[in-house]
């Protein structure tokens, strides 16, 4: 017990010293995200790991926690937190909520490697690393990524209560989510999909929110640094909602500081994840499509009030819907009948009965219709129309994830006789949990009893 | 009639249109005369209390969940495998206990394998009879949605969802090549999972 609530005392005082200097200490849900951001560097700045796993390591942090206890007296904020994850911790210790798959054990490499002052290029995100280094002789802090999801997943329901002015109890409109047992499968592994889909769900919200109900913007940069670090595919799934999310949230903001924020914050997760970047054999291993991604991004924002980026955002789309079908000609092109296998695989997965992946699809689907039909404005109907677009961007792109991890069994060819629990399947299907925890919460607008048919109309 | 009940509405009708051409594709594939009792009844009357002799995709799907449903095994997973053979879809293909096997000899919670043939992007729902209960209830809300449109229904397909996750929840929680269930699991509580790993990599 000694080790895990110091071990969970490590892991939480640079979170707690960031919320006094961007003054979120109200919202106590955030901590764990911002002690997530901090650690995240220890995958490129090796020797913050001795902060972990050495005595004079551990007395620094332990005398910065003790200031902070002294001179902030966030008595709160520090209870709820460790509170909350020992907790999960309790509960694994007793039942064993964990799902372990391969990546675990990928992870869990990487982060002794980091901890043995080594970078690792597994291509796992720096996010994820920093989920398994929190362990000594006697302890290892495992449920960090449930931990961490949870947190902010509260932390954005509670945010939608509170804009849309409705009763807490309809928080409880997210529970049936949880049952699907693929959903709870996943977010039972020590993977970020979950923490970074509700980093996403925040970005939305912020956006979404009136400019004077908004968090300080400082807060909303790390928070964005912290989802394109999260998920080394972010870059590419979610380029266009960036586009809409980032045009929309700087709308009237054009200081040059302003600019230099978004280029920290969007370079930044290049940097953190370098090494992973630079490994592995898929297009996430190619370090310069990042590059280029996030100077482009920059660019179409610096550029934002100019006519011709207008024209872009405003049928941003279109051009969405005409890069997919074009991903899928070059796809086909390039793969020809396999391309097609792929496609189907990865439909006959999500629409199977196993782990419950058709009533996942079905209600991604449905929850994708009333929000798009509770619209207030333009801006929200193309943002969830760019949702279902993510989604078939998932599926047309499977092809290039299944040729590189598909090894023999896709470059074959041959279907006759495959299972249909491919395991090449699972990253696009992950993505697709991803993408539906990132509106779930948003499920609670649909239930807003206060919401009329004039409202959505205006 | 408002903004926001006409999207309501078209989109919902354009899922129950797409779902629609779904269905019927699966009833031209997969065809609905398993749900007749003559296959039941043959595998009733000559496997009596036994796992029926399987060969050359001479039992259906449904027919052999009908047969073993009756017993109360705990532990029966259906794999299922692409095939590209029309004779062989939703069809029994193979089973892991040999045929002939006396159900009174199996153990109640003993892993029973069978594999099951589909065609690549055509799910067999038509077999699977909890999850027609649930599709009806699905297609007539959607239906009710879209005819009732002032009204949000929304909620009842909250009820929906949660009750048939509720009810197939044990039953998901199992692996697919194993009796074992994923949750609870001993072997990810904090000291396995640093010994076990320590263990593999010394």
């Amino acid at each position: 017990m000694i080790d895990q609530l110091f071990l969970s005392v490590v892991f939480l005082t640079p979170g707690l010293l960031i919320t006094e200097f961007l003054k979120t200490q109200k919202n106590i849900f955030l901590t764990s995200s911002f002690s997530a951001f901090f650690w995240s560097f220890s995958a490129l700045v090796i020797e913050m790991n001795y902060i972990i796993n050495t005595s004079i390591g551990n007395s620094i942090i332990s005398l910065v926690f003790l200031i902070w206890f002294l001179k902030f007296r966030n008595y709160k904020n520090l209870l709820y937190n460790l509170f909350f994850i020992s907790t999960l911790e309790i509960l694994n210790n007793s039942f064993g909520i964990l799902h372990l798959v391969s990546t675990t054990t990928n992870t869990l490499e990487a982060a002794v490697q980091n901890l043995n002052y080594v970078s690792s290029s597994t291509n796992v995100s720096a996010v994820q690393i920093s989920f398994l280094k929190f362990f000594n002789s006697n302890y290892i802090l495992a449920t960090l990524p449930q931990y961490l999801g949870f947190s902010l997943l509260i932390s954005n329901t509670r945010s939608i209560t509170k804009i849309e002015g409705i009763s807490k109890k309809y928080m409880f409109a997210i529970v049936p989510a949880f049952l699907i047992f693929c959903v709870t499968l996943e977010i039972a592994t020590i993977r970020s999909h979950f923490f970074s889909s509700q980093i996403l769900c925040l970005l939305i919200i912020e956006t979404f929110k009136n400019k004077e109900k908004r968090m300080n913007e400082n807060v909303f940069f790390i928070f964005l640094c912290l989802f394109l670090s999260s998920r080394l595919e972010n870059y590419y799934l979610y380029y266009p909602l960036l586009i809409l999310l980032l045009t929309k949230y700087l709308h009237h903001k054009n200081k040059i500081s302003i600019s230099l924020k978004l280029l920290l914050a969007s370079f930044l997760p290049i940097i953190i994840n370098y090494y992973s970047l630079s490994g592995g054999n898929d297009l996430r291993g190619d370090i310069r499509i990042a590059i280029a991604l996030v100077l482009l991004l920059n660019i179409f924002i610096f550029f934002k009030n100019k006519p011709v980026i207008n024209f872009v955002v405003s049928h941003i789309n279109y051009f969405f819907t005409i890069a997919i079908v074009l991903l899928a000609f070059i796809n086909f092109v390039i793969y020809d009948f396999k391309a097609l296998h792929s496609w189907m695989f990865l439909i006959t997965h999500l629409l199977d009965t196993h782990r419950g992946w058709v009533i996942v699809t079905f209600y991604f689907l449905i929850l994708l219709i009333y929000l798009i039909g509770f619209s207030n404005n333009i801006f929200e109907k193309r943002f969830f129309i760019n949702i279902f677009l993510t989604f078939v961007l998932i599926v047309i792109s499977a092809p290039l994830h299944h040729s590189v991890y598909g090894f023999e069994q896709w470059s074959t060819g041959i279907i006759d006789g495959m299972a249909i629990y491919n395991f090449f399947d699972e990253s696009q299907t992950r993505s697709f949990l991803q993408l539906f925890l990132s509106i779930l919460p948003f499920s609670l607008i649909i239930m807003n009893p206060n919401k009329n048919n004039t409202e959505a109309k205006n | 009639m408002s903004i926001f009940n006409s999207k309501i509405r078209t989109l919902a009708s354009i899922l129950l249109v797409l779902l629609t051409f779904y269905l019927t594709i699966l009833i031209s594939i997969y065809g609905l005369s398993h749900f007749e009792d003559s296959e039941v009844n043959y595998l009733n009357d000559n496997f009596k209390e036994s796992i029926p002799n399987i060969f050359a995709c001479n039992f259906n799907y449904f027919s052999i969940k009908e047969h073993l449903n009756k017993e109360g095994f705990e532990h029966i997973r259906f794999r299922k495998i692409i095939s590209t053979d029309e004779e062989c879809f939703g069809k029994i293909t193979y089973t892991g206990i040999s045929p002939g096997t006396k159900f009174n000899t199996i153990e109640r919670d003993e892993y029973i394998e069978f594999g099951v043939k589909q065609k690549l992007g055509y799910v067999l729902w038509l077999y699977e009879k909890n999850f027609l209960v649930f599709l009806f209830f699905f297609l007539i809300l959607m239906i009710f949605q879209i005819k009732f449109v002032q009204k949000n229904f929304f909620i009842y397909f909250l009820i929906l969802i949660f009750t048939y996750s509720f009810i197939n929840f044990d039953k998901h929680n199992m692996y697919i090549n194993s009796a074992k269930h994923y949750f609870p699991n001993e072997n990810v509580q904090n000291s396995s999972l640093m010994n076990n790993w320590f263990y593999n990599n010394d």
